[in-house]
C-alpha cells in the first residue's frame, strides 16, 4: 500500500481522522433536533429537518462502513471481477443524489459508450466512489459560492488502453501532491487534506485505502478540464455480460 | 438587532445555525471560507464573528491573523467554533489572547441555546478570551 508509515500506525491515525470527521454528521443531527425543539421552528421545519437528519445518518454510516471494509480488506489478496463502470457510477450517483441536492449539487455520470468492463472488486469500488463523491460534494460546496454545483463521476481511456475512473469538480486542491501530503499528515494533522473542510478529508483517505487494497490507489486526474481524484483500471478481457 | 458573521463551510450545519440564530433575533451573514468572510466584514461591519476552525484551503487561525491585522476590526469579538477539545488545537493560550478570541465553543458538548446566550453576553460586555 502507498503509506509512508507502518500499517498499524496508519490505521490508528486514519481511525482518528475518521472519528474527527464523524463529528460532522452527529453535529448536523444534534443541531437539527435542537431547532425542532424550538416551537417557532417545529411546524415549518419538521419535514425538511427530518430529511436532513436522515441524510446525515446515511453519510455517517456510509463512512463507517467504508472504513470497516477497508480494514477487512487490508493486506488481503482480493479477487477481481469484470465490473461495468457505467452501471457502478450510476448506482453511486443514484445513492447520493438526495444528499448532493442538500448541498445544491448535481451529480453527472460521464462514461464513454460501449466501454468494456474493468477488472475490479465490486464492493470496494462502490464504497470507494461513495466516499470520494461525498467528500467532493462537501468540499466543493464549502469552497465555491455558486448557487448550484456539479460533481462529475467520469471515465476516460488512456492512450495505452487503460481506463481512468474518478470524481471531478471545480474544487481546488484535489491532486496527486495534495494526496501524497495527506497520506503523510494523517498521523499528525486534524486536517490532512487542507482543501477539504471538517468532515470531508477522511473519506478521501478511506477511498484511497480501499483502492490501494486492490492495487488501484487514488491519484490526481483531469476530466474535461475539471480536477479530481481517480483510479486506473485494466479492461477485462472477458466478454461483457449483458 | 445585532449583525453576526458566521464562517461555517458545511452547508447543512450553516443552514441550521443561521435559522436558529436568526430566529432569536440576530441578522446573520454566512460565508463558507475565510477569504469571502474578509470581503463580507468589509461590507457588512458585523458586531460579532462566529468562526469554524477547520476551513477549506486555509485554517481558522490563518483567518484570525489576517482579520486581526486590520486595526478597525480589533474590537469585534470572535467566537471560535471547534469540533475538537481546545486542548487538541495547536494554539497556545497566549496566541488566543493575542488574537483576541473571546471564547472557544466546543460544539459537540454544547448547544445552540448556550451559544446564543454566550453571544448575548459578549455583545453586552465584550471580554478577553475565556
Amino acid at each position: 500500500m502507498n503509506q509512508p508509515i507502518d500499517d498499524s500506525t496508519y490505521l490508528r491515525a486514519l481511525l482518528r481522522n475518521l472519528s474527527d470527521d464523524l463529528t460532522l454528521p452527529f453535529l448536523q443531527i444534534k443541531t437539527s433536533l435542537e431547532l425542532l425543539l424550538d416551537q417557532q421552528f417545529l411546524k415549518p421545519e419538521l419535514e425538511k429537518q427530518i430529511e436532513q437528519i436522515s441524510l446525515s445518518v446515511d453519510g455517517g454510516l456510509q463512512l463507517v462502513e467504508a472504513y470497516r471494509l477497508a480494514l477487512a480488506h487490508d493486506n488481503l489478496q482480493l479477487p477481481l471481477e469484470p465490473v461495468a463502470l457505467g452501471g457502478m457510477l450510476q448506482k453511486t450517483a443514484d445513492q447520493l443524489r438526495l444528499l448532493a441536492d442538500s448541498y445544491h449539487t448535481d451529480l453527472v455520470v460521464d462514461v464513454p459508450r460501449k466501454l468494456r468492463p474493468v477488472l475490479a472488486h465490486r464492493l470496494n469500488l462502490n464504497a470507494m466512489f461513495n466516499c470520494l463523491v461525498l467528500s467532493m460534494i462537501r468540499t466543493q460546496a464549502a469552497q465555491l459560492r455558486s448557487k448550484r454545483h456539479e460533481v462529475i463521476l467520469g471515465v476516460h481511456k488512456t492512450s495505452n488502453n487503460r481506463v481512468v475512473a474518478g470524481v471531478y469538480s471545480r474544487a481546488e486542491g484535489f491532486n496527486s501532491s495534495a494526496l501524497q501530503l495527506a497520506r503523510k499528515l494523517t498521523n499528525s494533522a486534524h486536517q490532512p487534506l487542507s482543501a477539504a473542510p471538517a468532515g470531508a478529508s477522511s473519506g478521501i483517505l478511506v477511498a484511497d485505502m480501499l483502492g490501494s487494497s486492490t492495487s488501484h490507489p487514488l491519484l490526481g486526474s483531469t476530466h474535461h478540464k475539471m480536477e479530481g481524484l481517480a483510479a486506473v483500471f485494466s479492461l477485462s478481457k472477458q466478454l461483457q455480460l449483458v | 438587532m445585532s449583525r453576526i458573521l458566521l464562517i461555517e463551510p458545511d452547508q447543512l450545519l450553516g443552514n441550521t445555525l443561521t435559522k436558529y440564530l436568526s430566529g432569536v433575533g440576530h441578522t446573520l451573514f454566512w460565508e463558507r471560507s475565510g477569504q469571502a468572510a474578509i470581503e463580507q466584514i468589509d461590507r457588512k461591519s458585523p458586531d460579532l464573528v462566529l468562526l469554524q476552525m477547520q476551513l477549506p484551503q486555509h485554517s481558522g487561525v490563518e483567518f484570525l491573523y489576517e482579520f486581526r491585522s486590520y486595526p478597525e476590526w480589533q474590537s469585534i469579538p470572535v467566537v471560535v467554533l471547534g469540533s475538537v477539545p481546545i486542548s487538541e488545537v495547536n494554539v497556545n493560550a497566549g496566541a488566543w489572547q493575542q488574537l483576541n478570541v473571546a471564547h472557544y465553543h466546543h460544539t459537540p458538548s454544547s448547544s445552540m441555546g448556550q451559544l446564543s446566550n454566550l453571544i448575548k453576553q459578549l455583545l453586552a460586555t465584550p471580554t478577553a478570551f475565556r
